[in-house]
């Protein structure tokens, strides 16, 4: 019963209402005892003594009639009710009582004991005062006091203050009676619309703008709460239904589990099912393990866990195991899901299928591998004969004096070295394609390589009756850090096809300059030949294309020189513009910015590019199964004074190398029974155990790609050697670690 | 408490307006409230029939009142024949009114005493003033000559001012023997003190208490307040205990004042 709010607001009212009037009524009486004892004690001593005054006279004169009047009138002061007054000798010489209100026995009762006597409604107090002259004592007075009347109005005010009270509690009770029910009811309108609310139930909140109390703010703020929970709520089914949407398409797409944090299946999709051929009931509860590839290291799964309980995403692809045992791939995406604490609860997980795009890939890469293998084999196999072609031609044109045989030597070293060109390109290109091509820059003298290019160009330009006009910016700088080989190869480029479409009488002109400012060197080479239209002009950068077909077979050439030239420039940071009007000629130029280095013992020097003929001390071991090439290797060296020793494979060489000191190896790769790299860790080895000082062993091989380079400075090579072989580049192998002993 | 302002008022207005007013002065034989009682209607009566503004008058005390009076303090004057014949003397008073009565001096004991008790030193006397006609001198007269007691031999009188007083100090044993006069014993309303007490002697008569009016006044307003008194009517008559008022002659207090000589009271 007392349970309820208004019960509880009722009581705590009214209980308040009680200690508080309580009080005030207590202070309040009290207080009205106080002063009205003290209006009664103050009224007794002025009456008393007022008395004591007017009676002096007749009492010293015995003038009893006076005395009699004086008493008699005193009397008649409200609530003096008796008086009598004795002389000296405690005679009672007058007194008077109004027998109306007590009986003389009463008076003598009341002067006797000199106290104060209380009826059921009245209150006397007597009273005694000595009356004096000059300290003589004539006798006394003592009189009675009605102090009923002030009784009378406490009590009336105590009883008018209990129906006040009475009536205040009343009308307390009333008014929390009436402001509880409206309260409970309102209370109980709020808890049912509250619940219907909480049941989802449509419901009306009734309210008012007004705001005449609380109770209608509060109706009208649960009206407003009712509208944003309605927003919300059509929002947030807005949101499900998204997320519905979303979840259908993802189950329709991906392959979807849940894990709980300890990585037991708590949920799959029908396409989970359906891409590993398990059932839902086979697969909750167990892990993914029951799709590991063993395969598949520890690891992976490690670094998987560390990432997920670190509550980060894990994204990577998957090779799992069907139910049939069958692989396939998954590209997952696993994501933490957290609690509001940011506490893992359980994982999700969003797979693709990607057997067949990985299987594609997996083609992709053996067909690249092929096509690299291939190339590389082709270039090796090329290579190596071209080596060979080369070396001989070279040979014998020393050694011939006959301007015919030397015309036709010239044919072939020409046909031998645009054959070389062409493979060299395609293996570029293959490079560029693959994105292997390496920049590789060092130091170099720009004003001598740059003309020692042109002048390549002489002989060519010569026979055609061009003019090569030069012009190398006279302030540029001694030093500069770059891809030396590459910008020679563009430059070769350039200057190749200006000579190939210009005709003979025509000129082309060089142009070299360097912008301090914005560090941009440029090399133009503008023909006088046979020009390009704009559509050419968009073409002739593009792969395998030439300003038209009839190009080709015109002129010759891969259609790879311009379309690598461009990639190189762009590898270098730099750029290659064209400027070209049909049938008046073209202007080629590379941009690359280059940074200026100082010359020192470090760089090169131009002594080190002298062209006079070089001779080398020392012993070189030669490891070779070609014998064409081992005869080619015998005679250079032979022409550089070194001493050698041929070997037709690695067990021969690495025999060799233990039976003998050398100054160095030159160490072919593919060779029978071991090789060139297994060779190496044969020496290296033995050298280890045998605590002696390492040999240079030197890769030569046709294997030009950059992954061998790579794989034989990973094994230990000291230097590398290209085939075929190149004078310069051997002759910097022989310097490096033979001794030069100048003719 | 209302009466006693009243009183103290009184004495203020009647001294300030001594010249321009008819005084009439009331010898103070009872208590001045009751003296205001009786005196004042009669007072307002005289002023309503004479067209004079008749003022009331009396003492604390009657020697207070023999000090004015003999002075000439008042136009009129109600008092005893023995202040009379005195203020005849000495201001030339002349008595117009009387009570048709003769005024009797009376000596009261308490019943349960006796005549003994006269003679008794012990006995204490008491007399309303020293010159109170009947009730002091008519008794002191006879109890001398009738019962051979002198007071002023006793040294044993008590003066108490009014005859109530003498009444009710008898009752409450202040006194043994007290003397007083018929009229103001009848006129006692106290019961329990008339009960008490027993009249024990009885003097002779003589004429009562007259109005006397100063010779300065003038005839037609003396006249006027005369033909007044003579028909003032019945209740104020009643108050003063009176039946009637009469004319007289003065000669009538002759005898008052033979006896004045023989008491030496007189004065020369």
């Amino acid at each position: 019963m007392f349970n309820s709010l208004k019960s509880k607001f009722i009581i705590s009212f009214i209980t308040i209402e009680i200690i508080f009037f309580t009080l005030i009524v207590s202070l309040n009486f009290n207080s009205l005892n106080k002063a009205s004892q003290t209006l009664t004690d103050e009224k007794m001593h002025v009456s008393s003594q007022l008395l004591i005054e007017l009676i002096k006279t007749p009492l010293i004169t015995y003038d009893l009639a006076t005395l009699d009047d004086i008493v008699k009138n005193f009397s008649n002061i409200k609530n003096v009710i008796a008086i009598q007054v004795d002389d000296v000798n405690d005679n009672i010489i007058s007194s008077y009582i109004k027998e109306e209100t007590i009986s003389e026995e009463t008076f003598k009762n009341l002067i006797h004991d000199n106290t104060q006597t209380l009826t059921k409604d009245r209150k006397y107090i007597s009273t005694l005062v000595e009356i004096t002259v000059d300290d003589e004592h004539l006798g006394h007075i003592e009189f009675v006091f009605d102090n009923s009347e002030h009784i009378k109005i406490i009590k009336s005010n105590q009883n008018k203050t209990y129906i006040l009270i009475a009536i205040a509690l009343l009308i307390g009770f009333l008014i929390s009676y009436f402001v509880g029910n409206k309260l409970e009811k309102s209370l109980k309108h709020l808890t049912k619309i509250a619940k219907d609310v909480a049941d989802d139930k449509n419901v009306v909140i009734p309210y008012n703008d007004s705001h005449k109390d609380e109770m209608d703010e509060l109706f009208y703020a649960m009206h407003r709460m009712q509208k944003h929970i309605s927003e919300r709520t059509l929002n947030l089914n807005n949101s499900i239904n998204d997320l519905q949407q979303f979840i259908n398409a993802l189950n329709h797409s991906a392959i979807v589990s849940k894990t709980d944090t300890k990585g037991v299946i708590t949920y799959v999709n029908s396409k989970f099912c359906e891409v590993t051929g398990y059932s839902e009931e086979e697969l909750l509860g167990q892990t993914h393990n029951i799709l590991r590839d063993k395969e598949v290291g520890d690891d992976f799964y490690k670094d998987m866990w560390e990432t997920i309980t670190a509550k980060k995403i894990f994204h990577s692809t998957f090779k799992n195991i069907k139910k049939s045992g069958e692989p396939y791939y998954v590209d997952a995406t696993i994501v933490p899901l957290l609690d509001r604490e940011g506490n893992v609860i359980e994982y999700i997980a969003i797979r693709y299928e990607v057997t067949e795009i990985i299987d594609a890939k997996d083609k992709a890469i053996e067909a690249k591998r092929i096509k690299e293998n291939f190339l590389s084999n082709m270039s090796h196999e090329i290579r190596t004969p071209m080596n060979a072609i080369l070396g001989f031609v070279q040979i014998l044109q020393k050694n011939t004096t006959n301007k015919t045989n030397l015309s036709h030597l010239k044919t072939i070293q020409n046909s031998s070295e645009s054959l070389l060109h062409i493979i060299n390109d395609i293996l570029d290109f293959s490079k560029i394609e693959s994105g292997k091509l390496v920049i590789d820059k060092h130091p170099f003298i720009p004003q001598y390589e740059f003309t020692q290019t042109i002048e390549l160009f002489a002989i060519n330009a010569q026979d055609k009756s061009i003019n090569l006009v030069t012009n190398i910016d006279s302030d540029i700088p001694n030093c500069f850090e770059g891809d030396l080989t590459r910008i020679k190869q563009i430059m070769f480029n350039f200057l190749s096809n200006a000579i190939k479409f210009t005709k003979d009488g025509k000129s082309i002109f060089i142009d070299i300059t360097y912008k301090t400012k914005t560090s941009l060197l440029c090399i133009s080479v503008k023909d006088e030949g046979i020009g390009m239209s704009k559509e050419a002009q968009s073409k002739v950068f593009n792969a395998f294309e030439q300003a038209d077909n009839s190009t080709t077979r015109q002129f010759g050439g891969t259609g790879l020189g311009l379309s690598i030239s461009s990639k190189l420039a762009s590898l270098m940071n730099g750029e290659i513009t064209l400027e070209s009007t049909e049938g008046m000629g073209s202007t080629f130029s590379l941009y690359i910015p280059l940074k200026v280095c100082k010359l020192n013992d470090k760089n090169l020097s131009l002594n080190d590019l002298s062209t006079e003929d070089k001779r080398f001390t020392g012993k070189v071991l030669v490891a070779e199964d070609n014998k064409t090439n081992q005869m080619l290797i015998k005679i250079l060296l032979e022409d550089y004074g070194v001493e050698y020793t041929i070997t037709d494979d690695g067990l021969q060489a690495f025999k060799a190398f233990k039976t003998s000191k050398y100054d160095m190896v030159l160490m072919d790769e593919n060779m029978p029974n071991m090789t060139g790299i297994q060779t190496l860790e044969k020496i290296l080895k033995y050298e280890e155990e045998n605590q002696l000082k390492h040999t240079p062993v030197i890769a030569l091989t046709a294997n030009v790609m950059q992954e061998y380079k790579q794989r034989f400075a990973a094994a230990g090579m000291d230097d590398f050697l290209a085939k075929p072989i190149n004078y310069t580049e051997l002759e910097r192998v022989l310097e490096r670690f033979l001794h030069n002993s100048k003719i | 408490m209302k009466y006693i302002y009243t009183i103290l008022t009184f004495f203020t207005i009647a001294t300030t307006s001594l010249h321009a007013d008819i005084i009439m002065g009331i010898v103070p034989q009872q208590s001045p409230l009751k003296l205001l009682k009786v005196w004042k209607p009669i007072a307002t009566y005289l002023s309503e029939q004479t067209g004079e503004k008749i003022i009331f008058k009396t003492e604390k005390s009657i020697n207070k009142f023999e000090e004015v009076l003999y002075s000439g303090g008042y136009d009129f004057a109600y008092m005893n024949p023995y202040h009379y014949v005195v203020a005849n003397k000495k201001q030339n008073y002349i008595a117009h009114v009387r009570a048709n009565k003769n005024i009797r001096g009376i000596l009261v004991m308490k019943t349960d005493s006796n005549l003994e008790k006269l003679k008794d030193k012990n006995s204490r006397y008491l007399f309303p003033a020293p010159n109170a006609f009947a009730a002091t001198l008519l008794t002191k007269y006879d109890l001398v000559q009738k019962f051979g007691v002198s007071i002023e031999v006793l040294n044993n009188a008590l003066y108490v001012n009014s005859h109530d007083s003498v009444y009710k100090g008898i009752s409450r044993g202040i006194g043994n023997i007290g003397g007083g006069i018929e009229r103001t014993y009848k006129n006692m309303n106290d019961k329990n003190v008339k009960k008490s007490l027993n009249i024990v002697h009885t003097t002779k008569a003589y004429p009562s208490h007259p109005f006397a009016f100063k010779p300065s006044m003038k005839k037609e307003v003396r006249k006027k307040i005369v033909d007044a008194l003579l028909k003032m009517p019945e209740p104020l008559l009643k108050a003063l205990s009176v039946k009637k008022l009469k004319k007289i002659n003065h000669t009538e207090y002759d005898s008052v004042k033979s006896l004045a000589i023989k008491l030496q009271i007189m004065p020369k």
